[in-house]
């Protein structure tokens, strides 16, 4: 029973964020109804349960990828997970295996509603666009294409690291924009230009902060993160931002009206 | 019936004969009779993990081999030691941290019972460092210990049935509680672990009885907090009010850590119960200018009702995650042609401190590994002498070369020994540094709060781990064998001048007190980061017992070793990568004898 409440919730909840909604099967008429089928599931006597999936808006796209290695680290994922999500006391996310299952939407559901062994429930603090981000972060993280073999045989110990590590992603260039800027640098994952996401509209953020030393205390807020002046959800540090992109970026925010 | 009555009551009269015993001779334990069993963590209140017993000495040791081995079911870091009471055998698995009793004068040493207890596995993912269990400590009749999800629990040690159980911890507030639960008296004393969540530190005393909270104790924060009272704190360096707070920005403290997962010790003469805090949170030390009182720190209370008497801190302001939890063991060494009533301990940061135990003054503190993060304790002022070149923080950006590492010079899950024949101290040590990169951290409840990697290196030799006998009367090493990998396990040290440990890949080992000879060695079957302790067996025979069962900090670093979950697939760590070669999780119990 819980789990209809929580499908029906998630239904509801997407319709309400407009993102994409879709059966399993195309051949699927007006009359009968969707069903399910995730490919980590078997299926009692081969029958899907009614249901429906969802897949990522965002999937395949670089800057929502790099938003969400962003948020990963800031929202402290690398701390269980590991720099790179190659596992620490979480599980490894990097070796293109899942314990709950890996569709989008399986990924979706362990980040926003968390998972019993410990994993939080994300959904509050970070929005469904947040928790997308990650899910395109996670996905776009290259999984080894062979089945991994440890062999200690042969030359030294040297040898022993036969399970590939993940390839570091190729550096995209630079946004040009300070719209792209805060596409890039995960920014929008939580915030909007004229509406509260999960953090306050860059609009309000402006009005806020003017006439204060504006510029110098919200570039201070973006690099050491806060907590307290919008409500109980933190903003997390960005201090790797590089000065010339910060400085852009609080350019635009505070010449917003 | 009547026979469950009776087994009660010899179980009751020997704790009471081992606590008049402890009170006779609260030092030392060396020369109090000795019973043949092992009631509480570390064999006495001083936390010697010295046993009297000789029959196996290092004359015949050559000939230890297995005599049983038990599976618990668990793969995880089977960190801790069991209990021998009674003729029963007590074993704590990890998470879900179910209780073996073992009949000890039955062939195959059969079960009694098991107890398994509802642990939210939520647990598994707030514990920083892999399920682990510290083991249990019995008292009144009952097996008492932690549960990881934030429980302290008591079992009839004669019956398996639940006494009480008690919250003491809040998995959401990112607090576990792997420790051993400590008993003076009508108190049992227990903390938190979450020094990388940014949890507010605490000890609590319980009623021994009913399980009931009597007092809380703050390990940071204001005097209130920390049962700091009028008139009874008497630190020997830092005086001052509200040093908890004060040496905190604005309300650091509330999220500054301070957690306590170690081991703790008792002085029945001074009344005075030992134990130390962890790291300030998070690790990223420019969020938290200021000593960051009482973090990394030990700490002196009175049992009965928590009072703070002194405290001591020994890494003001810690930025390489130098946890101060290790064992201190109580003990009596002469330092300057003085016999000194000491504390020593072997802390994280590579120096080995001997304290004046009832003022916290600092007599000793050599380094007992490589050093660089200071060149020196400054004893006028108990402060550590930095190296500034070593100093981290997010604005210092990737700080090289760092001894020692964050698992320390020595672990705290690896306790010491201490042998009043030799009149030395046995431990394991890591020979490894770290280069540390700082950057901010953002704390939100219930997940990681911590802002730093820290990559491993060998230190100088290139071996990862030793073992060791050191005086602490001259600060020196008197012997030592050199490990490939970083030694994980407790020590034990016997009146047979025998001394036992075990190493991450795998072998059990007993070597010659005064020498370091190993006199025997056996493949358990999983990596050792747990603590043999030795008993005498019903038939009147010395036996020794350690646990197989490779984890703590080494399942995160060394996921490879891993072969439970199919979705769960790592690289070896960079700094040992063969370490897959020799071990894989287990969780075995092992026994020996000759």
């Amino acid at each position: 029973m819980k789990h209809e409440h929580t499908v029906a919730a998630l239904i509801a909840l997407f319709a309400a964020a407009s993102c994409t909604k879709h059966g399993t099967s195309e051949q699927q008429t007006n009359a009968a109804p969707e069903t399910i089928q995730y490919e980590a599931h078997v299926a009692a006597g081969g029958i899907k349960p009614p249901g429906g999936t969802f897949s990522n808006p965002h999937k395949g796209d670089v800057q929502s990828a790099e938003a969400g290695a962003g948020l990963f680290s800031s929202m402290n994922c690398d701390g269980c997970h590991g720099g790179g999500g190659t596992g620490w006391v979480g599980p490894s996310l990097a070796d293109g295996r899942w314990r709950y299952g890996g569709a989008d939407d399986e990924i979706f559901y362990s980040i926003f509603y968390g998972r019993p062994k410990g994993m939080p429930a994300y959904g509050g603090v970070l929005g469904t666009e947040g928790v997308w981000m990650l899910v395109t972060y996670l996905q776009s993280v290259p999984a080894p294409d062979t089945v991994p073999t440890q062999s200690w045989e042969g030359t030294a110990a040297a040898s022993a690291a036969a399970v590939p590590a993940p390839a570091p992603e190729a550096a995209a260039a630079p946004a040009p924009t300070p719209e792209g800027m805060l596409a890039k640098y995960g920014c929008t994952a939580c915030h909007a230009v004229d509406k509260k996401v999960v953090g306050p509209a860059f609009k309000d953020v402006a009005a806020k902060y003017r006439g204060q030393d504006e510029h110098a205390a919200l570039a201070a807020k973006v690099s050491n993160g806060g907590v307290g002046v919008w409500g109980p959800i933190p903003m997390p540090p960005n201090s790797s931002l590089p000065a010339a992109d910060l400085d852009a970026i609080i350019t635009w925010i505070t010449g917003l009206k | 019936m009547k026979t469950r009555v009776c087994s009660l009551c010899a179980a009751s009269a020997a704790v009471l004969s081992a606590t008049i015993g402890v009170v006779s001779m609260p030092a030392q334990g060396a020369t109090q009779a000795e019973d043949g069993q092992w009631t509480m963590p570390a064999k006495d209140y001083s936390s010697t993990r010295y046993s009297g017993l000789n029959q196996i000495n290092a004359d015949n040791a050559t000939r230890l081999h297995p005599v049983w081995t038990f599976s618990t079911g668990v793969l995880a870091g089977h960190e801790g030691q069991p209990l021998v009471v009674n003729n029963t055998m007590y074993v704590v698995t990890p998470f879900p941290n179910v209780l073996y009793a073992f009949d000890l004068t039955k062939e195959g040493y059969p079960l009694k019972w098991k107890y398994r207890p509802d642990v939210s596995p939520n647990a598994i993912g707030i514990s920083c460092c892999d399920v682990i269990n510290r083991g249990a400590f019995f008292a009144d009749g009952k097996i008492i210990y932690n549960l990881l999800d934030g429980h302290t629990v008591a079992v009839d040690a004669t019956t398996g049935r639940e006494v009480w159980k008690t919250t003491i911890a809040d998995v959401a507030n990112g607090e576990t509680t792997p420790m051993a639960p400590f008993v003076v008296k009508d108190r049992v004393i227990v903390g938190a672990a979450g020094g990388e969540f940014g949890v507010y530190g605490f000890v609590k005393g319980l009623d021994l009885k009913t399980g009931e909270i009597v007092w809380t104790a703050r390990n940071i924060g204001p005097d209130a907090d920390m049962l700091v009272k009028p008139g009874t704190f008497k630190p020997h360096y830092d005086k001052g009010d509200e040093l908890g707070a004060s040496s905190w920005p604005n309300d650091g403290w509330k999220t500054g850590g301070a957690p306590v997962w170690g081991w703790m010790s008792y002085d029945p003469e001074l009344d005075l119960l030992y134990y130390g805090s962890g790291n300030p949170s998070p690790y990223n030390a420019e969020q938290r200018p200021g000593d960051n009182k009482w973090t990394a720190s030990a700490l002196a209370r009175r049992p009965s009702d928590g009072t703070l008497v002194w405290a001591y801190q020994f890494t003001p302001h810690d930025n390489w995650d130098y946890d101060a939890v290790a064992t201190m063991i109580l003990a009596d060494v002469k330092i300057a042609g003085r016999t000194r009533k000491a504390l020593v301990t072997f802390n994280k940061n590579g120096f080995q401190y001997t304290l004046d135990r009832a003022t916290g003054e600092v007599l000793a503190a050599p380094p007992f590994v490589q050093v660089t993060w200071a060149t020196k304790i400054d004893l006028a002022t108990g402060r550590p002498v930095l190296d500034p070149s070593r100093q981290t923080g997010a604005s210092k950006g990737n700080v090289k070369n760092v001894c020692p590492s964050l698992e320390g010079g020595v672990s705290p899950a690896s306790p010491a020994a201490y042998s009043p024949r030799t009149g030395l101290f046995y431990t394991s040590t890591n020979n490894m540094c770290m280069d540390f990169n700082a950057t901010r951290a953002t704390h939100i409840k219930g997940t990681p709060y911590i802002g730093a990697g820290s990559p491993y290196q060998a230190g100088p030799g290139g071996n990862l781990g030793a073992f060791m006998a050191w005086d602490a009367a001259s600060g020196k090493k008197v012997w030592e064998t050199k490990e490939p990998y970083p030694a994980w396990s407790g020590a034990l040290v016997t009146a047979g001048d025998v001394v036992f440990y075990g190493t991450l890949d795998g072998w059990f080992k007993s070597a010659d007190a005064k020498t370091g000879k190993v006199l025997s060695k056996f493949k358990v079957g999983s990596g050792i980061v747990g603590n043999p302790i030795t008993y005498r067996g019903p038939d009147g025979k010395q036996f020794v017992a350690i646990y197989a069962g490779f984890g703590g900090d080494w399942f995160l670093l060394s996921g490879d070793v891993r072969a439970d979950d199919p979705a769960d697939v790592r690289p070896a760590a960079d700094f040992m990568k063969d370490i897959g070669r020799h071990t894989s999780q287990g969780g075995i119990v092992w026994i020996f004898a000759l």
